[in-house]
């Protein structure tokens, strides 16, 4: 299915998923730069790490570039935020949706070939017996004629869509197709300091977007972006 | 008969306590094969060794008071000591300490059993609003589903992952089991399907079918009404305090204080275990909150303060429910044994690869001793043991067996009889996985 219409399905069946922004944290190679579509750009880059509140049934390009051993070449990858996680209030940052860039996929996608991951929450009763650090993500491949979908929704419950390579943005720079619209984005970096709050300007001059639940506990910095309900309609009915 | 011994052992204690009991012969209690390493896979047989170890017991305290000899006039109260032990060096206020449980102690606010809040609510995470995915939580404690019993050999049958019991024997030769509250820890665990696709596999091309049919325009125009209105919800962000007990009893049956040693246990109690009934076994009303965020279960609150009836000369308890108009008046009849076991967590989140450490606290409720106590914790898949760092405050004998889930059951196996009143701690350390 193409990106978006997975999560516009998961919105329209209700629930506290509208308006809920859920960490992600986006990790890859040391010295990989991840850079989010804000505004119809990238925004400023990451290094090596990237975590953000993003919205289900969004989509957000990312651009990754500085991939170790692969100078010179830019991924541009989706990420697709399906469900939503429960964590103890003021928890919500410190159990991000974690979406692993490894070396292998961003190579393979290097090489033009297309890569769909899905991340999934493991049930603890069927839980492989195997202990994991923090950063570490086990996976299971599936054959392309299969649907990693149904795959994933058979072992736990699906939260999250990585897709890589593709696409890649036309020489004039991204259009907003391109980018999905640029859907609104609330960032976290932990070495600002606390409470401080800042909006970026808008590209689009509507209403601000409001947080649907305030951020407690270890938000430090927190920036809203929005963009325009007409851009985010084209972009996930494309 | 007078009255403190009327009043006795109380209804089914769903989150703290255990409440099923039955009786059975007594003997060794060993697992059952299905739950034995004999029924698990070859290569996993190694691990399954029984370890049998001595748990780090309080090698520097002094062991702890057995029952038949405790005797008041064993207590003697140092010399010139101020009330708050001022001017006391370590020794002796760990002295001091040692000697305590061995006081008579006055009855406080409340002695008798642990009350559940609410029986038939189910524990659901704070602040959020059901239905909630239940596959973030790792829950560890408690007897679900299938109930834990004794086989003919009194092995132990029905101990599924997550389990914990302590089986115990009475006086008059009844085994008994009951089983622990439940501990709820947010450690959700990832994972990923991965499908690779090379764009040439998708290369396809279209060709007319051949078939041609014109189409007519269609003319009609129909306006037709929104029947549908999707109405985006906000999420529900209240926090619910829930009161913890909608049961009161009163009992002022004295045997529920115990007075255990701080020194039984390695390091002295940790901060997640300050509370009363960690350390003495007696439940206050100010600390129900925390107690509810260490074991994040339904928890017990008690009065005593309240009418108290007799019926046909004997105590009652007064048994109300919010959600009621009558009040039940219950007795019960003396010579009911019963044991108290309460799990807590050190921690209510954590992410793969940390350290959780667990407390069981138990204690001797009954008015009768109880004896040949066993405590059982089946360990879920995701819990790994960290070795060694079993501890109890009473001396017993620690070992542990794999388990179908590749951890570990833990087995604490005491060998000194429970006076009523008395209790004891263990404590463990399981890793994340």
């Amino acid at each position: 299915m193409p990106p978006g219409a997975i999560g516009s399905q998961q919105l329209q069946r209700g629930g506290p998923l509208p308006g809920y922004f859920q960490p992600v944290e986006v990790s890859g190679p040391e010295g990989i730069q991840i850079a989010p579509a804000v505004g119809g750009s990238f925004g400023d880059p990451k290094r090596d790490v990237m975590t953000a509140g993003m919205l289900i049934g969004a989509v957000y390009r990312l651009r990754v570039n500085n991939i170790p051993n692969a100078e010179g070449v830019e991924v541009y990858p989706t990420v697709e935020v399906i469900d939503r996680l429960y964590p103890p209030i003021g928890q919500e940052f410190r159990f991000p949706i974690p979406i692993n860039l490894s070396p292998e996929e961003l190579e393979m996608a290097a090489e033009g070939k297309f890569v769909t991951r899905v991340i999934y929450v493991e049930d603890p009763d069927n839980a492989t017996p195997v202990a994991r650090k923090d950063n570490e993500q086990a996976y299971f491949e599936v054959q392309a004629g299969d649907n990693p979908l149904d795959v994933a929704d058979s072992l736990g419950r699906p939260v999250a869509i990585l897709r890589i390579g593709g696409r890649v943005p036309d020489a004039d720079g991204p259009d907003e197709l391109f980018m999905y619209g640029s859907p609104p984005l609330v960032m976290w970096n932990p070495r600002q300091s606390p409470q401080t709050i800042r909006q970026q300007p808008t590209f689009s001059g509507g209403p601000q977007v409001r947080l649907a639940r305030p951020l407690r506990g270890r938000a430090q910095r927190v920036s809203a972006i929005e963009s325009t309900p007409a851009l985010k309609r084209q972009a996930i009915t494309r | 008969m007078k009255l403190a011994n009327i009043i006795r052992r109380g209804p089914v204690l769903a989150a703290l306590l255990l409440a099923s009991c039955q009786s059975l012969p007594k003997s060794e209690l060993r697992l059952a094969p299905e739950a034995s390493p004999a029924a698990a896979p070859p290569a996993k047989t190694a691990a399954k060794a029984k370890t049998s170890k001595p748990p780090k017991q309080i090698a520097a305290a002094p062991e702890a008071p057995t029952g038949d000899a405790v005797t008041v006039s064993d207590f003697q109260e140092p010399e010139e000591v101020s009330p708050r032990g001022e001017g006391l060096t370590k020794e002796q206020l760990a002295l001091a300490v040692e000697k305590l449980p061995h006081m008579p102690v006055e009855p406080q606010c409340y002695q008798g059993h642990p009350i559940p809040n609410c029986p038939q609510t189910p524990w659901a995470p704070p602040g959020i609003a059901g239905p909630w995915p239940h596959d973030e939580y790792l829950q560890d404690g408690g007897d679900e589903y299938v109930q834990v019993n004794l086989g003919p050999n009194c092995e132990i049958r029905g101990l599924e992952l997550q389990d914990t019991v302590a089986i115990y024997d009475t006086k008059d030769g009844r085994t008994k089991i009951c089983a622990s509250n439940k501990v709820c820890l947010y450690a959700p665990r990832f994972a990923a399907v991965r499908q690779v696709t090379n764009l040439i596999e998708n290369l396809q091309q279209d060709q007319p079918i051949g078939l041609a049919k014109p189409v007519m325009p269609h003319q009609g125009l129909e306006d037709a009404v929104a029947t549908t209105t999707i109405q985006p919800l906000r999420p529900q962000g209240s926090v619910v305090t829930r009161h913890p007990s909608i049961e009161r009893r009163n009992e002022t049956d004295a045997p529920a204080i115990s007075l255990q040693p701080v020194l039984g246990i390695e390091g002295g109690f940790a901060i997640y275990e300050n509370l009363l009934v960690m350390k003495r076994g007696v439940f206050e009303e100010s600390e129900k909150s925390r107690l509810l965020e260490a074991i994040d279960a339904a928890i017990v609150w008690t009065h005593n303060a309240a009418v108290q009836v007799t019926l046909d000369g004997k105590q009652a308890v007064d048994v109300t429910g919010d959600q009621r108009a009558q009040a039940t008046y219950r007795y019960d009849e003396p010579d009911s044994p019963c044991l108290r076991i309460v799990k807590i967590a050190s921690k209510k989140t954590a992410k793969p690869g940390e350290i959780v450490e667990f407390t069981l606290r138990f204690d001797n409720v009954g008015d009768q001793l109880i004896k040949k106590v066993v405590i059982v914790d089946n360990l879920t898949t995701r819990l790994e043991y960290v070795p060694t760092t079993a501890q109890s405050s009473r001396r017993a004998d620690f070992t542990t067996e794999a388990n179908e889930g590749d951890s570990l059951v833990l087995r604490w196996d005491f060998a000194d009889p429970l006076k009523p009143g008395e209790g004891g701690l263990v404590r463990f350390h399981c890793k994340v996985r």
